[in-house]
């Protein structure tokens, strides 16, 4: 599926990280000394049962949210050592985000969409990296339109538009495409392998789809908040059965 | 259903906070002036209770005339001689004379008291605690020509104690007298009459004011066992005719009745404001309730799918808007009457009523129970009859807001209402529609309103351009606060509305006062000749001596020296008092509907002598000339002439209660002599008659001999100031309280009471501002609680806090400015059709462009204020539940 030169420079990691919400008999705790790097120019996938703690893996990793103890890089940052303000300001040129739903700001156009985390820090847009991502998604013709006027799969694609316009460090994707029908769902993970192919961006999507994992580099088991597998080069059979084989 | 309702009131206390607060604010202000026109009333009716209390027939002349410059009617003085005759009557065990005349006084440092405050009153001295309706409490009463009991609460204020000297300028010249006594009303003396009340000795009193021989009213205390009516009828029966006996009873009730009748006017202003207020929380409330069904429409549509009827919803929204409502008005109350209390306490130290407590009256509770939830009620009508209309199936679709599309009927509603508006005001101001106050006050309305309907039409377009500049501040966070003010032109105008209002009421006010001023001062500036002006610093009906124009003359360096003295006359033959006469006699002020004096229409005669004054004060040309204007004729302008269809020649029939007094009937007639063309500046838009100075002498009362006002120039080569110091020089032995005063400051110090009377204004209005506000924060709040996903993405891919707040923010300004600018624009419409409808007293419209600009920018900043809470409150949207799907 994609070359397997592992390029060393690390975008992202977590070391031991934990999270615990809330205290005593209502104590849940999320994330238990999780461990993970992330390099450049890798596409990664995380699966794993409901509440196994995924999304708050990439929250955390994310600047989303803080973690209880350990540490979160990205770009060799310390996440743990920025307030609040330097966190905004890392997550809005550094982190790209693409959710399940509720993506873009309704009373922008699309293109305001994209442009909005540059916009947001005041710098100038690198026209021909818009111009080239633009192109890439599909969405030349659309661009004037507010987002009530496009699909449900042109909002997402308008959403990881957005998140590769300002050539983040690293983009986070929480089942990006699970409120997509399978063959829009297709475009879209198309499309970020090819964000990382051709762009060479780095990818980390939280999916319970084995189709969508196999378009990763690899994918990370998660369950009760810990890592419990990982695996290389997936393909959709593999992935099932991986998940059937942790399922029971 | 009903618990469903209940639940949804309690969820949704917080958010339903905001629109009581509005509808307090008005109703605390409706029922705080109830309670403190009720105190202040009970405060002056023990007052007048007190001062009178003794007196059990009350003597005086029975020709009241109304005057246009105080409260009271003017009654001539009765003759002296009387006293003997009543002494004499059976049943009369004391009569004393009685002098009441107004009069300027002087502090310790020599300058006239202020002229804006209790007016200043010389009274005789009665030997009688009964008849005088006061006691000395320290020092003693005064005794001879030199000495003086003075109140104590002026006493206080300005520093006197018995011993000192106090100084007071008289008609007949200025007088200075030892204090020998402080006193006050009241059997203790412990009261204050809320006048300024200086006695001194009856000779000495009747001689400085030139009416020896006369008192302005004979008091009586009955013998034992002779009632009040008994007594009144044995003595009217010997009285010669213009003269009355009235009862101690009536007295006191007729005074009550005209003190009540001026603070009705004082309190029914305050009042009106808060009607303002309650007026622009209607359209909060609307807005309100408006949004919070949308942000309902799917719990409601899913109550209609599971069986709620129609009735059921509307009776659940009517139901919420009643408990809000009179949660609201019982609070409105409690804070009323505080702010009643409050009031009382300062107006206590500028007018010491009384110390009565102030009382919760029925009519507070009744009235604001009323208006809070009537209002809320209404307002909240038209979004709850649009929730009956959600359809079941809104509960499962995806996005369910509120219908952004202007309908035909809606546009048309609001042009109708443009036109209603437009005509009512038109028609009102060329009094075709009376009453004129109320038919603008509709008209006006009506234009609000029809901002409220239309204004989603134009609001995007207006808003985008006022936010242009905002953009240029921030591109970004400009361009997301602009979009989010248009982004629902409903929600935005209706928000936006309720400022337009208050603004807008503010720029008529700003924009009639600054076009009766600025012509005030043109007409001024065009009229006047003179560089000086000897101000006798009174209020009106006190004056300077003859002798002061005298000595002004004889100051080496003064030229054109020339003086005005004014007083009021009836006028028989007029237009207006055939008007006056067809009235019915209960539309009179309570004083004047017994009086004998014939009713007609109030004027002022003004006496000069012609020459001299007209060349420090431009009339304009004189027909045929000023050598007609001789004794015995009177000069008026064309326009009055012309108005009342009379030619040189004819003749003016008058009533002076003076020579009604002297005999005959009071009617005189005077030819007029000449008229003027230029309008004159003095007495607003009342008539006034010029007559020579020696037949105003004639006609008008001996005390009122006085000149009101000298005007002189300086001569050629002389410096300004030195013959201003020479003329003060002069003038000061014979005027102590007369100042010169350079013609600019003049027109000033003339203008000054203004600008306090509308400050004052401008402070009530602030009212229906800060209900305004609390609408725009309330919006605010929620809207932001229906965009905590927006926010939460925003935050997410990088907007920090500081540029979410500066985002709200920027929207409050663009809402505030779109309200703003409204208000200002139809603030100066409807001022220009209120100039315009006084066009024919020659006034014409100035724009105080710096004020309205000011306005403008105050109200975004307003706005901005209004935004801060909302801002915070946005800016610590919880990011990851924002973004949760569910
Ligand atoms: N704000 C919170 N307060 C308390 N517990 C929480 C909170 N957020 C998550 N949890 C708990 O933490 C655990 C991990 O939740 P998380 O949302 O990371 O799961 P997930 O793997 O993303 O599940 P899903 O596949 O359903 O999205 C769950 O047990 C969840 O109940
Ligand atoms: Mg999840």
């Amino acid at each position: 599926m994609s070359d397997t030169t592992t390029s060393t420079v690390i975008a992202a990691a977590a070391h031991d990280a934990t999270k615990v919400y809330g205290h005593g008999d209502t104590q849940v705790v999320a994330l238990n000394g999780v461990s993970v790097d992330f390099a450049r120019g890798q596409y990664t996938a995380i699966m794993g049962p409901s509440g196994s703690g995924k999304s708050t893996l990439m929250h955390c990793l994310a600047g989303l949210d803080r973690l209880t103890s350990g540490q979160v890089f990205v770009a060799g940052v310390d996440l743990s050592s920025l307030d609040e303000k330097a966190l905004t300001q890392l997550r809005r040129d550094q982190i790209g985000f693409v959710f399940q739903a509720f993506n873009l700001i309704p009373t922008l156009s699309a293109i305001e969409n994209i442009t909005l985390p540059m916009d947001l820090g005041g710098r100038e847009p690198d026209q021909q990296w818009v111009d080239q991502v633009v192109t890439t998604v599909g969405l030349a013709d659309r661009l004037s339109h507010r987002p009530s006027e496009l699909s449900g799969g042109q909002q997402q694609r308008v959403a990881v538009a957005r998140a590769l316009a300002s050539r983040p460090q690293i983009i986070f994707a929480d089942e990006p495409t699970g409120n997509l029908d399978s063959r829009t769902g297709n475009e879209i993970l198309t499309f970020m392998r090819a964000a990382v192919d051709e762009l060479r961006q780095t990818i980390v999507m939280v999916t319970h789809d084995p189709n969508a994992a196999s378009y990763a580099d690899r994918v990370i088991f998660l369950a009760d908040g810990h890592i419990v597998d990982e695996m290389p080069n997936p393909t959709a059979a593999s992935v099932l059965d991986k998940m059937k084989q942790l399922g029971d | 259903m009903l618990r469903v309702a209940l639940r949804g009131i309690l969820s949704r206390r917080w958010r339903l906070l905001t629109t009581g607060i509005a509808i307090l604010l008005g109703v605390a202000f409706i029922s705080g002036t109830d309670v403190l026109s009720d105190v202040l009333t009970r405060g002056a009716n023990g007052l007048i209770d007190a001062a009178y209390r003794g007196i059990d027939v009350q003597v005086r002349s029975s020709a009241a005339t109304e005057n246009e410059f105080s409260s009271q009617p003017v009654r001539p003085e009765v003759d002296a001689s009387l006293l003997d005759t009543i002494r004499a009557t059976k049943g009369v065990a004391v009569a004393e004379g009685q002098i009441q005349a107004q009069a300027t006084m002087l502090d310790k440092k020599g300058k006239p008291l202020p002229t804006v405050g209790p007016p200043t009153f010389l009274f005789n001295w009665i030997d009688n605690p009964d008849l005088v309706g006061g006691t000395v409490t320290s020092g003693r009463a005064p005794n001879g020509p030199d000495e003086a009991a003075l109140d104590f609460k002026t006493a206080e204020e300005f520093g006197f104690r018995v011993g000192d000297h106090l100084t007071m300028q008289l008609p007949k010249g200025p007088a200075t007298f030892t204090i020998v006594g402080l006193g006050g009303i009241g059997k203790k003396g412990d009261q204050s009459a809320g006048a300024r009340s200086v006695l001194v000795d009856t000779a000495r009193a009747q001689q400085l004011l030139g009416i020896e021989g006369k008192f302005s009213s004979i008091v009586v205390k009955a013998a034992p066992g002779v009632t009040q009516d008994q007594l009144a009828k044995r003595i009217g029966q010997i009285l010669p005719d213009k003269v009355e006996a009235i009862t101690g009873e009536a007295l006191i009730k007729e005074t009550q009745a005209s003190i009540a009748q001026i603070l009705g006017v004082i309190t029914d202003l305050v009042a009106a404001f808060g009607w303002l207020a309650v007026f622009v929380a209607l359209f909060v409330i609307y807005n309100t309730f408006s949004i919070l069904i949308a942000q309902r429409t799917r719990e409601m549509a899913l109550l209609r799918a599971v069986g709620a009827s129609r009735g059921q919803i509307l009776g659940s929204v009517i139901l919420e808007a009643t408990v809000v409502g009179l949660v609201a008005a019982v609070l409105g109350v409690a804070v009323g009457f505080v702010l009643a209390a409050g009031l009382q306490n300062i107006l206590a130290s500028f007018i010491p009523l009384a110390k009565e407590p102030a009382r919760l009256t029925t009519s507070a509770i009744v009235t604001s129970l009323i208006v809070g939830v009537v209002a809320t009620v209404a307002s909240a009508l038209g979004p709850a009859i649009r929730a009956t209309r959600i359809p079941p199936v809104a509960a499962i679709s995806e996005t369910a807001v509120e219908p952004q599309e202007v309908s035909l009927r809606r546009k048309v509603f609001g042009a109708l209402l443009v036109v209603g508006g437009v005509a009512a005001v038109l028609l009102a101001v060329q009094k075709t529609l009376e009453p004129v106050l109320t038919w603008v006050g509709a008209g006006a309305a009506m234009l609000f309103l029809s901002v409220l309907v239309i204004g989603p039409t134009f609001a995007g377009r207006v808003t985008a351009w006022l936010g242009a500049p905002l953009r240029l501040l921030d591109r970004t966070t400009g361009r997301i606060a602009q979009q989010n003010a248009v982004r629902n032109p409903k929600r935005t105008t209706a928000t936006a509305a309720a400022l337009t209002i208050g603004v807008g009421v503010v720029a008529v006010i700003a924009v009639v006062a600054a076009s009766f001023k600025g012509t005030f001062t043109d007409v001024f500036q065009n009229q006047i000749r003179a560089d000086y002006v000897v101000d006798s610093g009174g209020q009106f009906g006190t004056g300077m001596p003859p002798e002061v124009l005298a000595a002004v003359q004889q100051v080496p360096g003064v030229a054109d020296a020339s003086s005005l003295r004014l007083f009021g006359g009836i006028v028989l033959n007029s237009k207006k008092a055939a008007e006056q006469r067809a009235l019915p006699r209960s539309e009179l002020p309570p004083a004047l509907r017994d009086s004998t004096a014939p009713v007609g229409e109030p004027v002022l005669t003004a006496g000069i002598e012609p020459k001299p004054f007209t060349t420090v004060f431009d009339l304009g040309r004189v027909t045929p000339g000023l050598s007609a204007v001789r004794d015995d004729g009177v000069m008026i302008e064309k326009k009055l002439a012309a108005d009342n269809g009379w030619k040189i020649g004819d003749r003016v029939e008058f009533y002076f209660a003076q020579q009604h007094l002297q005999g005959g009937d009071g009617r005189i007639e005077l030819p007029i002599v000449a008229t003027y063309d230029k309008s004159f500046a003095i007495g607003g838009d009342t008539p006034l008659y010029f007559m020579t100075q020696a037949t105003f002498a004639k006609l008008q009362p001996p005390q009122l001999n006085v000149d009101q006002t000298i005007y002189f120039n300086t001569a050629a080569g002389a410096s300004g100031k030195t013959v201003a110091r020479a003329v003060t020089k002069a003038i000061e032995p014979i005027s102590p309280v007369a100042s010169v005063v350079p013609i600019g400051k003049y027109f000033n110090d003339r203008l000054a009471p203004i600008n306090g009377f509308l400050n004052l204004v401008y402070g009530l209005l602030a009212l229906a501002v800060v209900v305004a506000l609390v609408g725009i924060w309330n919006t605010l709040l929620l809207s932001i609680y229906e965009r905590t996903r927006e926010i939460g993405l925003l935050r997410a891919i990088g907007m920090e806090r500081r540029k979410v707040r500066r985002a709200v923010r920027m929207e409050a300004a663009v809402i505030a400015l779109f309200g703003t600018v409204m208000g200002i624009a139809l603030g100066v419409a409807l001022s220009l059709a209120f100039v315009n409808g006084f066009a024919d007293q020659g006034i014409k419209l100035h724009l105080p462009t710096t004020q309205l600009v000011v306005i403008a920018v105050g109200g975004a900043f307003a706005g901005v204020l209004a935004a801060l809470w909302p801002a915070f409150k946005a800016s610590r949207t919880n990011m990851l539940e924002a973004i949760a799907t569910t």
